[in-house]
């Protein structure tokens, strides 16, 4: 394999996902030794989105912060499809078939005298997360090139500024 | 070498004394050096920790146990039954690595010339015959100033050091960033440890040191004042770097600021199946968690 001029992967890299939701540091996956060679195995390595580490600097040879946040977001995706699939499998070794009964949503956090706090301070992680899956899985999301505003819906700490940024965006689509 | 404490002005302008300072009037100029400090490590300067470099600090792993699954074909001897394998035993991975470094660069000590503009007088004698010095050993700066200095960032006020914690240790500390994500097989349950700076606290009371050239002059204590930033800003780095002054280390010497703990499932469940003529029988982790390694975040003072 010929090594590329980079010194913390020199074979490349195979994946860079954010670590965490506010996107301040990275998780790369790369092989330690090339094809062929004993005691070859993928490792993976944390950065912070630093631009004086040398190890960041690398990475950036490689990739850039845009690519890594949709990777990441599809990456996070597929995790939970497939956990999911994975989990329904397992049950389905170990229990009888059921019928599922009909899910149950609670309208009561979306009438107008709660969603502003559901909005705002009514929220789990989740939520938020899902939320913004939702909203980069969007025709419009999805096809923009603003960056700065995919980035502002990437770091929003609310529901509520999950689609304030979004609203921008319709609006910049029409 | 000897504390060399120095003069201030006692008084107004026009009616006033030499003193000499305390420790305790000396306070503010080791809380501002402290300051100037965390700003250079704060805009990734001189002493600061970080992920990713040529890791003299230590390292953290995150580590998994692993789905794990056997097959056997089916041998078609229907007098030896059936043809399950064994359960297999789970697996373990290294989910991610974090490399800690900390740039500890040697910094010049200052000129003669600048000691003399930037610097303090003291006093050096008996009571009826002593002369007045400008303070220029290094060991002197040590032990009127450094020592105490790193010693309040030890285990005082903290600003200029770091911690490691999942949430904000509180007043005045800036995130550096998430530096150690704990996984443990499935995405529930992950949590982050992020990386933070003690940036500022109270500045307590102290007096302005004074100095001589071309007359008594009152030196500016401020974190971005001569006296700090020409003179004691080397002088902690050269510390730092020559001394292992608030060196970092993950499990060494020193006092702890904040643990990384790698967590697994401590027990897995298992399940069996049979399709197209293969048996199958699997291993997944599960149940609640045990502690599987610790990485602590120590800093020193020598």
């Amino acid at each position: 394999m010929t090594e590329i001029d980079n010194a913390s992967f020199p074979r490349g890299i195979i994946e860079a996902l954010f670590i965490d939701e506010a996107a301040t540091a990275v998780r790369i996956s790369h092989y330690n030794k090339d094809v062929g060679e004993e005691g070859r195995e993928l490792i993976q390595d944390v950065v912070q989105v630093d631009p004086e580490s040398p190890m960041y600097q690398d990475l950036m040879k490689l990739t850039n912060l845009e690519e890594i946040d949709e990777d990441t977001i599809e990456h996070t995706k597929n995790r939970i499809n497939e956990w999911q699939q994975f989990e329904a499998f397992q049950k389905s070794l170990s229990e009888e078939p059921t019928i599922q009964p009909p899910i149950e949503i609670d309208e009561s956090d979306w009438r107008l005298d709660n969603i502003l706090d559901t909005l705002t301070t009514d929220f789990t992680k989740e939520d938020l997360f899902a939320l913004k899956l939702q909203v980069f899985e969007s025709d419009v999301v999805k096809n923009s090139k603003d960056r700065e505003t995919r980035s502002l819906i990437r770091k929003a700490k609310t529901p509520l500024d999950v689609l304030v940024h979004y609203q921008q965006m319709l609006e910049g689509s029409v | 070498m000897a504390e060399r404490h120095p003069f201030y002005f006692n008084g107004s302008s026009t009616a006033f004394s030499l003193r000499k300072m305390t420790d305790t009037n000396l306070a503010s100029l080791r809380y501002q050096l402290r300051v100037a400090y965390a700003a250079v490590l704060n805009a990734n300067g001189n002493g600061r920790l970080y992920t990713g470099g040529s890791n003299n600090v230590g390292q953290a792993h995150s580590t998994e146990y692993t789905y794990a699954q056997n097959q056997q074909n089916r041998n078609w001897n229907t007098g030896d039954g059936e043809d399950w394998p064994g359960y297999p035993s789970l697996g373990s991975t290294t989910r991610s690595t974090t490399t800690f470094t900390q740039t500890r660069n040697n910094e010049t000590f200052p000129s003669d010339a600048n000691l003399r503009d930037y610097g303090w007088l003291y006093w050096q004698g008996s009571t009826t015959s002593f002369n007045m010095r400008v303070i220029s050993a290094e060991q002197d700066f040590v032990d009127t100033l450094l020592t105490d200095t790193i010693q309040e960032a030890y285990n005082g006020d903290e600003v200029g050091t770091y911690r490691i914690s999942t949430g904000s240790p509180g007043g005045g500390w800036t995130s550096k960033g998430a530096v150690f994500t704990n996984t443990i097989y499935s995405n529930n349950s992950q949590t982050t440890w992020n990386l933070y700076l003690k940036t500022s606290a109270s500045d307590p009371a102290g007096e302005n040191p004074v100095g001589y050239n071309g007359g008594f002059k009152r030196r500016d204590r401020s974190s971005g004042g001569s006296l700090v930033q020409t003179l004691l800003l080397p002088m902690l780095h050269r510390r730092v770097a020559n001394n292992g002054a608030l060196n970092y280390s993950i499990n060494g010497s020193g006092t702890g600021r904040g643990t990384m703990t790698d967590t697994r499932y401590n027990s897995s469940s298992t399940n069996q199946w049979f399709t197209s003529n293969i048996y199958y029988r699997s291993r997944t982790p599960s149940g609640g968690q045990s502690n599987n390694a610790s990485y602590e975040l120590k800093v020193r003072t020598s």
